[in-house]
């Protein structure tokens, strides 16, 4: 009988330790455009909002240090925190599928395209 | 450590879903997810009453559903344990998709089918549609004649599936209310004779062990090698025929039963014979005694492995054969015959003494199969034999005129 190994794989495809999902850069899949952070923008927001651009007198989110829209919406979670703030965009993971820059209350993300660089 | 109990004499009368659930409670498995259905339906209250009266430490899921017990199976699996489940037709058939998941993660869990034929229009009673439908999920597919096979093969299914160049899971098919409801005499093993055979399960890696992590079912991209995962499982597929012959012979020393691919009936000096799975070979096989002492060569062979095929070794035992004939209690519309008779043809398309082949669906829905059913396909063959065609490629034994 022959040994089961796949490419030094084992069988099923189990790997032997976990948090494997991080060698997956997911940010190769994207395929047109990039989100930009602008700070100045996020900072200016009025804390607490008065009226909210996007949800109007019903938002019961208080801007920017509470809002984290872009940050809770990422579906893979590729928007770091810096002492509570919006840091960097992980660009390893972002697919580039814009929710950030649509949840964003202030437009302080935009996707830029990255037609070109490829 | 399982408990000892003294509840089965050595000898008892069951049925085949008796035998199933007194097989379960002797192999002790840690989970079991079971979701009932007809005719499966007392496997799983067997399995609850046990653990109810304290008589296993099996862990029962009583999921919603069969996708989730075959689910819960799967994590169990992956977590080191012992899992077993069993189902029935829709139950199979809702399970679809996992099983594939299932058989691609290569865990060895042990799976009762009691089989029946899939709705519409719906019916509870037995045919193999059901199993023949999973033909390619990667599952090994063993068939039982009867309870005592039942309970034998579900003994024995442990071994194979947890042999570490198999890691494949297993099916043991029973037909639904013939075996499953029918009581008979079979004999058992002693719990500690099982705890023995079945020994303790030593998983590579358990998914609950969080000083040494792992990962199970990872993505495996455009460049992964899905492709030789696959490749791999087919090669599982070919090392379990020799477990199954290994474990069969082991078995044979300790219960006096020894179990290969398939059984004999006659086949020495046959020029015809009937290839069957499931409870019809019992049938088959009176009438090939009785067809025998009326000086008839006649033979028959009891297919007990579907998957793997032994493709070789049937083509070997047929091969003095003029005319096969092979009977399919499943159809597949737009295949010319049945399911195991277009595997049957395909394995002996490379024999030297290529014997002629003719296919026979029986028995859908439950309908019943009768020795003159078994004596109207070998006139067929003994007709095919003489003239050396075969002018009808499909016929349907006991189907309804007008």
């Amino acid at each position: 009988m022959k040994e089961l190994r796949v490419n030094g794989h084992l069988p099923g495809a189990t790997i032997p330790r976990g948090g494997t999902a991080r060698d997956n850069k997911t940010g190769s899949w994207r395929t047109s455009s990039i989100p930009v952070f602008n700070r100045a923008v996020c900072e200016a927001c009025p804390r607490p909002v008065q009226t909210c651009p996007t949800y109007g007198e019903s938002c019961s989110v208080v801007c920017h240090r509470d809002c984290l829209l872009c940050w809770i919406s990422c579906p893979d979670a590729c928007i770091n925190l810096e002492n509570g703030c919006i840091g960097e965009i992980d660009l390893d993971y972002c697919k580039g599928c814009g929710l950030c820059a649509t949840v964003c209350p202030r437009g302080a993300i935009v996707m830029i395209s990255e037609e070109g660089k490829w | 450590m399982p408990i000892q109990t003294k509840v089965e004499r050595r000898v008892s009368a069951v049925t085949g879903n008796q035998a199933l659930s007194r097989a379960v409670r002797q192999i002790d498995p840690d989970v079991a997810a079971v979701y009932p259905i007809t005719p499966q339906t007392d496997v799983a209250e067997g399995l609850a009453t046990f653990v109810a009266d304290g008589m296993i430490n099996t862990v029962l899921v009583p999921v919603e559903s069969e996708h989730s017990a075959m689910s819960a199976c799967i994590g169990a699996a992956a977590a080191g344990a012992r899992a077993f489940t069993a189902t029935s037709s829709q139950g199979l058939a809702y399970m679809f998709e996992v099983l594939y998941v299932a058989a691609g993660l290569r865990l060895p869990i042990v799976m009762a089918n009691v089989n029946r034929s899939l709705s519409a229009p719906i019916n509870i009673h037995c045919d193999h549609s059901d199993s023949f439908g999973a033909r390619d999920s990667g599952w090994v597919q063993l068939y039982s004649e009867n309870a005592q096979q039942a309970y034998d093969n579900l003994i024995q299914a442990v071994r194979i599936a947890e042999h570490s160049k198999v890691l494949l899971p297993v099916m043991v098919n029973v037909d639904g209310f013939i075996v499953s409801h029918a009581a008979e005499s079979a004999v058992l093993l002693d719990d500690e004779e099982v705890r023995q055979f079945i020994g303790e399960y030593t998983p590579r890696f358990s998914l609950l062990d969080v000083d040494h992590p792992i990962t199970v079912g990872p993505f495996d991209g455009l460049h992964g090698y899905f492709f030789e995962f696959k490749a791999a499982q087919v090669e599982a597929m070919a090392n379990a025929k020799q477990v199954i012959l290994d474990v069969g012979k082991e078995y044979g020393a300790l219960s006096g039963r020894t179990y290969g691919f398939f059984e004999e009936y006659g086949l020495d000096d046959a020029d015809t014979a009937i290839v069957v799975v499931g409870s019809a070979a019992a049938t088959c096989s009176s009438v090939v005694d009785e067809m025998r002492a009326q000086g008839m060569p006649v033979g028959l062979l009891k297919l007990r492995s579907f998957r793997p095929f032994p493709a070789e070794e049937l083509a070997d035992a047929l091969k003095y054969v003029k005319a096969v004939g092979v009977l399919d209690r499943a159809v597949s519309p737009g295949l010319a015959g049945g399911p195991l008779f277009a595997e049957v043809k395909s394995a002996l398309f490379d024999a030297d003494a290529r014997p002629k082949v003719a296919s026979f669906v029986y028995g859908l829905g439950g309908r019943e199969f009768r020795p003159e059913h078994a004596r109207e396909a070998f006139a067929s063959l003994f007709e095919i034999k003489k003239t050396g065609y075969v002018n009808d490629l499909v016929s349907y034994l006991g189907i309804r005129k007008g």
